[in-house]
C-alpha cells in the first residue's frame, strides 16, 4: 500500500495514486489531528495534494526527494 | 505507417472534401437541414476517428467544429458566411495536420497553439451558454494564449529564484511564466496535473495554490480539481507547448519581459513584500557608463525616428511605438522625481502627435526631457516600481503597440499574433495537394468491366473453332496454325485481365470478421457465458459481393453457436471442459473456393433430437427417420421450420435461423454443411466461390443436346451397368459405394421422351449430384468437358423457366443452358 493509516499517523510511500484520495479524505475527516509522514513518498496525485491542502494537517516528516519537498512545502507550510 | 492510420488519412481526405462540398452547397441553400445534418455527421465521424490516435490537436479542432455544427443543426446558431469561412479554415488546418501526419506520422508541437486558436475561433461563433456546464468547453471558448494578460507574479517568489530568473534573462534565455489551471473534472480524464507540473521541462520554480478558498474538509469533493499551478521555466515556448499539448486550453504561457533588466531584487526585503499587493522596493544597480551610453543611444534613436520626414501610412503606429519606449524609459524618472505630470505630458504630446499626424509635438517633448531621463538613470536613486515588481515587468515583447488608454496601466499584452489577425491555413487552388493513392470507383463501373471481360473471354474462345474451320473447311493449315498462335496470346492477356479485374473486386474477409469480437462479447455477456473468440485467416480474399452476402449468415451462425452450442461455465466445468468456451472462425482459400469454418467446442448437436424434431414437424417421414445417418441428421438443422431450442429467446429459436443461412449461402452458389459430435462441439463449414463471375460447369449430353451442370453440385461421374439398376416401387435405384442412390433420367425430368442411351458395354452414364442434403443420380447420355462460363440470367419469356438457372454463350457461338439441379429433382 502506498499509503498506510496508523493510529494517529498517515504514512505515504512511493507514488500515491488518485484512488487513495477518497480514503485519505475520509481518514482525515475522522482524525483531523493525524500526522503526516511523507518521507518515502516520491509523488502523490493532485487529488491527494488537494486533500492535504484543504486539511492542513501536521506534517511530521517532509519527503526525502528535495524537489517534491520544495513543492509540498510551498503548498502545505502554514502561511507566515 | 500502420494500416489503421493509412485508412484514417484516406477517409479524412474524403471527409474533408465532403465537408467542403457541403459547405459550398450550404451557401446556396443555407436552411437545408439535410445538408447540415450531413455536415454534422461528417465532422462527427472525423472527430471520432481522430480520437483513435494521439493527435489532440486534430480532435480539439474537430470537436469545436462538431459543437458548432451541432448548434447550427439545432437551430441555435444561424448559418452565416463567416461560419462557413471559419469551418473551411478549420478544415484547411485539419488538412495541414493530416499532411503532417502523412509525412512524419506526428504533429509538430508548434501546431498546438494554432489548433487552440482555430478551435477558439470556431467556439467564438457559439453563443455563450447561460450556465457553463462544462468548464473545459467554456475555457476553450474563451481562453487562447494569444489573448492572455500575464498574471501578477505571486509575491512569495523566493529571492534566489528571482535572481536566477534574472540571470537567465541576462544570458539570453527568456524565462516563461506558466499558469496552469487544470479543468475541474480533469481527474476523470486521467490527468495528474501535479505530475505534469513537476515534469515541466527546465522548471525553475513552481507553486500550487487553490483557485478559490478550498472548502472545509467535510465538504471537499476529492474528485474536483480546485488547484492552480504557477510555474517558471526556462524551456522554450515550443517545448512547453509540447509538454502541455493535451491541455493547451488550461495553460497560459507568457515569456517574462523585464522592462528594466538592470533591476535586481534587494536582499533585505521585509515582511511588506511577502504580504503582497504592496509596492515592492527594488534597487537598481548604479548605472554603469555602458548603460548610460546605451540609454543615450536609445533616446537619440527615438529622436531620429521622430525627425523622419517621410510620413508613411504607418506613421501613427510609429509614433505610438516611440511613445511606448519613451514611457517605459521615463517611468523610472517620473517615480523618482515624483512628477506625475511627467508622464501626463508625454501622453498629451502623443495624443497631439497622433491628432496632427505629425511627430513634432512628441519630438519637442523628447528634446525637453531627454536630459532629465538620462540624468535620473545616472544617479543610483532607489526606485520604487509599482505592483509586484517582476510581474509588472513580465510583459511580452512582441507587441509594443501602446495606445494612450492602456499605456498607464501596463500594456495589454499579446503574445504572438494579435487577436484580430485570424490564422489562415488557406490552401489555394494552385497549391499542389498530395493526390490520394487509392481510387474510389463506383461498383457499376467495375461490374461493366467484368461484363466486358466476360464477353472477351467468350469471343476469344471462338478462335479455336475458327482455326479448326480454316483447316477442315478451307484446307489452309498455315492459317489455322497462325490463328492458334494468336489465340494463345489473346488467351494469356485475357486471363491476366480477368484476374486483374477480379483483384479489384476482391476484399478481405476481415471486413466481415471485424464485427465479431464485439458481437461475441455482447452476446456472451448477455448469456452469462465465457467465450474466447479466435479469428483466423482474416486476410483471405474473395469477391466483394460474396463477402458482403456472407455477413448475415455468419452472424446467424455465430449467434446460434453462442446460444445453443456453448454451455454456461458451470455446465462446462461439470463436463470437465475449460470454463471458457472457444469459438473459432477460420477462413481459408481452397483452390477456387473460400472456406469459412465456424467451430465451437460446445455441447454439439444430438442427431436423435434433430431427427425427432424433424419428424414432429413433418420435415421427414418415418422411413427417412430410420434411414438417415447422423451426419445427414445434423444437416437437417438447415431445413426450414426446425428449431431445436426448447424456448424461444430473443437470440434464436424461431426456426428461421439456419434455413435463412442456407438460402443466403446457396444464393451465392455456396454450400453449407455442419459436422457435430455430441459433447465435443459443432463445426459449420461454408464453402463459397471466390468470385461469382465465372462459374465452372460440367457439360453433359442428353438426347443430343448439351446442358451445363454447375460443378458445385457434381459429386462424381460413374458408369452403371444396366443390370445393376434395381427398381424399388416406381423408382430406379442403384447401389453405389455401399449406398442406395435414387436414379432419375434427365430426359424424364426435362420432359424429353427419348430413353437414356447406353454405351457399347451396356452401361448408363450417371452423374451423381448433390441435391439438398442428399445425393441423387442423373442418368444421361454422356459427359463432356468442364468449362468456365459467364452465366447470364434468362430474360424475357425464358425467365419463367425454373429448370434452368441461366445460360451461357459458348466459344462456337452456341448457347449452353445451365440446369438448376435443385429445381428439377
Amino acid at each position: 500500500m502506498p499509503i498506510e493509516f496508523k493510529r494517529n499517523r498517515i504514512v505515504f510511500r512511493d507514488v500515491v495514486s488518485v484512488e487513495e484520495a477518497e480514503t485519505l479524505l475520509e481518514n482525515l475527516q475522522k482524525k483531523p489531528a493525524s500526522k503526516i509522514d511523507l518521507f518515502a513518498c516520491t509523488h502523490l496525485h493532485t487529488a491527494n495534494l488537494q486533500v492535504l491542502m484543504a486539511a492542513r494537517p501536521n506534517i511530521e516528516r517532509w519527503p526525502e526527494n528535495p524537489e517534491l519537498r520544495a513543492w509540498l512545502e510551498g503548498a502545505l507550510k502554514p502561511a507566515l | 505507417m500502420n494500416p489503421l492510420l493509412e485508412q484514417f488519412l484516406s477517409e479524412s481526405r474524403e471527409c474533408t472534401q465532403g465537408i467542403a462540398e457541403k459547405l459550398m452547397q450550404l451557401e446556396n441553400a443555407p436552411n437545408d437541414q439535410d445538408i447540415i445534418k450531413e455536415l454534422f455527421r461528417l465532422v462527427h465521424t472525423l472527430k471520432g476517428n481522430s480520437g483513435l490516435f494521439t493527435y489532440p490537436e486534430m480532435t480539439r479542432v474537430l470537436h469545436a467544429g462538431e459543437d458548432l455544427l451541432g448548434m447550427v443543426r439545432d437551430g441555435k446558431v444561424a448559418y452565416s458566411r463567416k461560419l462557413a469561412d471559419c469551418l473551411l479554415d478549420a478544415m484547411d488546418f485539419f488538412t495541414v495536420l493530416c499532411a503532417d501526419v502523412e509525412t512524419t506520422e506526428k504533429i509538430d508541437a508548434a501546431r498546438v497553439g494554432d489548433s487552440v486558436e482555430v478551435a477558439a475561433s470556431l467556439r467564438a461563433l457559439i453563443p455563450a451558454e447561460p450556465k457553463a456546464a462544462d468548464s473545459t468547453v467554456s475555457n476553450g471558448a474563451t481562453a487562447a494564449p494569444a489573448m492572455q494578460v500575464p498574471t501578477p507574479l505571486p509575491s512569495d517568489l523566493p529571492d534566489s529564484i528571482q535572481l536566477e530568473a534574472l540571470h537567465h534573462f541576462h544570458s539570453g534565455e527568456v524565462p516563461q511564466w506558466i499558469v496552469y489551471t487544470p479543468a475541474r473534472e480533469c481527474f476523470f480524464q486521467g490527468d495528474d496535473p501535479f505530475y505534469s507540473a513537476r515534469q515541466t521541462p527546465s522548471l525553475l520554480w513552481g507553486t500550487v495554490q487553490p483557485t478559490e478558498a478550498l472548502p472545509k474538509l467535510d465538504e471537499l469533493d476529492t474528485f474536483s480539481c480546485l488547484l492552480e499551478f504557477h510555474l517558471l521555466s526556462t524551456a522554450s515556448p515550443e517545448e512547453l507547448a509540447e509538454h502541455f499539448r493535451y491541455v493547451p486550453d488550461q495553460v497560459k504561457i507568457n515569456p517574462l519581459w523585464l522592462a528594466d533588466p538592470q533591476a535586481a531584487p534587494v536582499n533585505d526585503h521585509d515582511a511588506d513584500m511577502i504580504s503582497g499587493g504592496l509596492p515592492q522596493t527594488l534597487k537598481t544597480h548604479p548605472a554603469s557608463r555602458e548603460d548610460s551610453a546605451a540609454l543615450d543611444a536609445i533616446l537619440s534613436a527615438q529622436q531620429q525616428i521622430l525627425s523622419l520626414n517621410d510620413h508613411p501610412a504607418w506613421e501613427a503606429g510609429r509614433i505610438r511605438a516611440v511613445a511606448a519606449v519613451l514611457e517605459n524609459l521615463s517611468r523610472n524618472t517620473a517615480v523618482a522625481v515624483g512628477d506625475a505630470m511627467f508622464v501626463d505630458q508625454l501622453q498629451a504630446a502623443l495624443s497631439e502627435s497622433l491628432a496632427l499626424q505629425q511627430s513634432t509635438p512628441l519630438l519637442k517633448w523628447l528634446e525637453e526631457h531627454k536630459q532629465k531621463i538620462a540624468a535620473v538613470d545616472e544617479q543610483s536613486t532607489p526606485i520604487t516600481v509599482p505592483g509586484g515588481a517582476l510581474a509588472m515587468l513580465a510583459q511580452t515583447g512582441l507587441d509594443t503597440e501602446a495606445s494612450p488608454d492602456n499605456a498607464a496601466g501596463g500594456e495589454r499584452i499579446k503574445y504572438g499574433r494579435r487577436a484580430d489577425d485570424s490564422v489562415k491555413f488557406g490552401r489555394r487552388a494552385e497549391d499542389s495537394v498530395n493526390g490520394p493513392r487509392s481510387l474510389k470507383v463506383d461498383q457499376a463501373k467495375v461490374d461493366r468491366l467484368m461484363n466486358l471481360i466476360g464477353e472477351l473471354v467468350v469471343s476469344k474462345n471462338a478462335l479455336p473453332y475458327l482455326a479448326q474451320r480454316a483447316e477442315a473447311q478451307y484446307g489452309v493449315r498455315e492459317l489455322s496454325r497462325e490463328i492458334k498462335g494468336q489465340y494463345a496470346v489473346i488467351n494469356r492477356i485475357a486471363d491476366e485481365m480477368q484476374d486483374a479485374i477480379m483483384q479489384v473486386r476482391m476484399m478481405a474477409v476481415s471486413f466481415v470478421f471485424q464485427r465479431f469480437p464485439r458481437l461475441v462479447r455482447d452476446i456472451s455477456r448477455k448469456l452469462g457465458k465465457e467465450v474466447q473468440l479466435v479469428l483466423e485467416g482474416e486476410q483471405t480474399e474473395a469477391d466483394k459481393n460474396i463477402i458482403e452476402s456472407l455477413a448475415d449468415p455468419l452472424i446467424h451462425i455465430v449467434r446460434n453457436s453462442l446460444d445453443h452450442g456453448l454451455e454456461t461455465p458451470e455446465v462446462r466445468r461439470a463436463c470437465g471442459k475449460p470454463e471458457t468456451g472457444t469459438l473459432t472462425i477460420r477462413a481459408s482459400q481452397q483452390a477456387d473456393r473460400v472456406v469459412i469454418e465456424i467451430a465451437d467446442d460446445g455441447k454439439g448437436i444430438d442427431p436423435a433430437i434433430i431427427k425427432r424434431k424433424a419428424y414432429e414437424k413433418g420435415l421427414i417421414d418415418e422411413a427417412a427417420l430410420e434411414r438417415i445417418d447422423n451426419r445427414e441428421a445434423v444437416n437437417l438443422i438447415f431445413a426450414a421450420g426446425l428449431s431445436t431450442a426448447a424456448t424461444i429467446s430473443d437470440l434464436s429459436g424461431r426456426g428461421v435461423g439456419m434455413d435463412v443461412v442456407r438460402s443466403a449461402v446457396e444464393k451465392i452458389n455456396g454450400t453449407v454443411v455442419v459436422e457435430s459430435e455430441v459433447g465435443k462441439g459443432t463445426t459449420i463449414r461454408i464453402s463459397l466461390p471466390l468470385s461469382m463471375a465465372v462459374t465452372q460447369v460440367m457439360i453433359v449430353e442428353s438426347d443430343g443436346q448439351l446442358f451445363g451442370v454447375p460443378m458445385d453440385h457434381v459429386v462424381e461421374t460413374v458408369r452403371v451397368p444396366r443390370k445393376a439398376i434395381r427398381s424399388i416401387k416406381q423408382s430406379k435405384t442403384a447401389v453405389l459405394r455401399g449406398r442406395i442412390v435414387l436414379l432419375k433420367p434427365l430426359n424424364d425430368l426435362l420432359g424429353i421422351t427419348a430413353p437414356p442411351r447406353v454405351n457399347e458395354d451396356d452401361e448408363l452414364a450417371v452423374l451423381l449430384v448433390q441435391a439438398g442434403s442428399g445425393v441423387l443420380g442423373l442418368v444421361l447420355d454422356g459427359f463432356k468437358e468442364t468449362v468456365g462460363i459467364i452465366q447470364k440470367p434468362l430474360g424475357g419469356f425464358l425467365s419463367g423457366l425454373s429448370a434452368y438457372s441461366g445460360s451461357a454463350l459458348m466459344g462456337d457461338g452456341s448457347v449452353l443452358m445451365i440446369l438448376n439441379i435443385r429445381e428439377i429433382v
